[in-house]
């Protein structure tokens, strides 16, 4: 009896053991090298008919970005203390609120649109006019980012080709027009924004652009630098975000 | 008598049991990973000003090394078939410029001296083999919070091995193996890839 218990516990750690080592291999490394990479990190294959002009905006904008963007980002980081720049930050992604939910509703996402709806109410109340995310700090209330053009796409709707826009940077026809669509929701766009006077709207665009550039620009730096091909560097990296924001 | 003999016994093999499977379980693939990662960013991070970078990066491969890590992986990935094209002088070559072109990369984050905070995940398997598995984390600099998840495989020659590296979803292998093949189905030579790394790390 005791001698069976005896065999019994030998057998069962030395199985325990066996079975924690057990690490598999892959069966031919050169097959894993020379395989096709995972679906889910390949970008989507994008047309880019254009592509000679697209480098020529591209280096337009790698001109504007790093001559006149960079030196003002750079003040700005250096004067406005980085809890008021996030709080800025804060405030802008608070109002864009019924983008997100147009985004949601439209996909028929209908508990993250709850769940965006709680994130604004909380912000713009408990936040203080949305300067503190509070509704980050709650997980019940995560959500993935939703706009117009990931809608368009869970509808079926292709992406059309690949383009570079002047100051905006790499989109497709699909995001482009996603994008037109996501302004009429936009608080600070035109034409259904709630804020009349065009000026206050340009202040609000221009801070905002003025509070994102800093982070912006150092990943756009970093990005170039470590490419050998910047051009489809971006192309690449913007296919595979949206394409993993789709999926989400 | 014979009670207290078993008991031992049992006490024994549980005693080694679970100091060998602690060791086992420290040996973890991503474990190890993680500490290396971790230990990566202290010699990238290291503010002692007689360091240049090249110092720094010769101890970061001599930390791979030494943890049975290597850049050769990710790099051979990233240039899938085009890598069989390549000579062993080019091969050789191209592995050393791109591993300082990425470490160069990152260890910008580290410039102004402060020491990102590193959050790891649990690791996932991604196939029903398990010979290949991902390891979330987040980095956490200057305010601003970025995720990263390494992807390792278990290879036959080189044991486990990091392949890939996810920025915010973006993965730097698919990434680089575009350009890649852009530069190599454009008719370009790897002697005119190495020339073109060459000219950026002079930048």
């Amino acid at each position: 009896m005791m001698k069976s218990l005896f065999v019994k516990t030998t057998f069962i750690a030395a199985f325990g053991l066996a079975s924690i080592s057990s690490a598999q291999e892959v069966d031919d490394d050169e097959d894993f090298f020379n395989e096709d990479l995972e679906e889910s990190t390949s970008g989507a294959n994008v047309a880019d008919p254009f592509e000679k002009v697209n480098r020529g905006i591209f280096a337009f904008n790698d001109f504007v970005y790093l001559k006149l963007f960079k030196p003002v980002a750079k003040t700005y980081s250096n004067v406005m203390p980085d809890p008021a720049e996030k709080g800025i930050g804060n405030f802008f992604k608070n109002i864009k609120y019924p983008v997100r939910l147009t985004g949601n509703v439209l996909q028929l996402k209908l508990g993250q649109a709850s769940k965006e709806t709680g994130s604004f109410l909380i912000d713009t109340t408990v936040g203080l006019a949305g300067f503190i995310d509070v509704s980050g700090t709650i997980p019940e209330l995560e959500t993935t980012e939703e706009d117009i053009g990931q809608a368009l796409a869970s509808w079926g709707i292709g992406n059309g080709f690949y383009f570079v826009m002047p100051f905006m940077g790499p989109t497709t026809l699909r995001d482009f027009v996603g994008g037109r669509a996501d302004s009429y929701v936009d608080p600070l766009s035109e034409p259904w924004s709630p804020i009349e006077k065009w000026e206050t709207r340009a202040v609000g665009n221009t801070v905002e652009l003025i509070n994102n550039s800093p982070q912006l620009i150092d990943i756009y730096e970093r990005v170039k630098e470590s490419a050998i091909d910047p051009y489809e560097a971006f192309k690449d990296g913007y296919l595979q975000i949206r394409t993993k924001q789709i999926e989400e | 008598m014979n009670k207290s003999l078993l008991l031992k016994t049992l006490a024994l093999i549980a005693t080694l049991f679970c100091a060998t499977a602690y060791t086992i379980a420290e040996e973890k693939p991503e474990i190890k990973f993680q500490n290396t990662i971790l230990e990566l960013v202290d010699v990238l991070s290291d503010n002692n000003p007689d360091l240049s970078f090249a110092d720094k990066q010769q101890n970061v491969i001599e930390l791979f090394k030494s943890r049975n890590f290597e850049f050769d992986t990710i790099i051979r990935r990233t240039l899938g078939r085009n890598w069989t094209t390549l000579t062993d002088e080019q091969k050789e070559q191209t592995k050393q410029l791109i591993t300082t072109m990425l470490l160069l990369a990152y260890s910008r984050e580290f410039q102004d001296g402060e020491k990102p905070e590193m959050k790891f995940g649990e690791a996932t398997f991604l196939n029903p083999k398990q010979t290949k598995l991902e390891l979330p984390s987040a980095v956490k600099v200057r305010g601003s919070t970025v995720t990263l998840s390494y992807r390792l495989v278990n290879l036959k020659a080189a044991g486990w091995q990091v392949y890939d590296i996810l920025v915010e979803g973006v993965s730097m292998v698919s990434n680089y193996r575009k350009q890649f093949d852009d530069h190599f189905n454009s008719r370009k030579s790897a002697d005119e890839l190495i020339e073109l790394l060459k000219g950026k790390l002079a930048d």
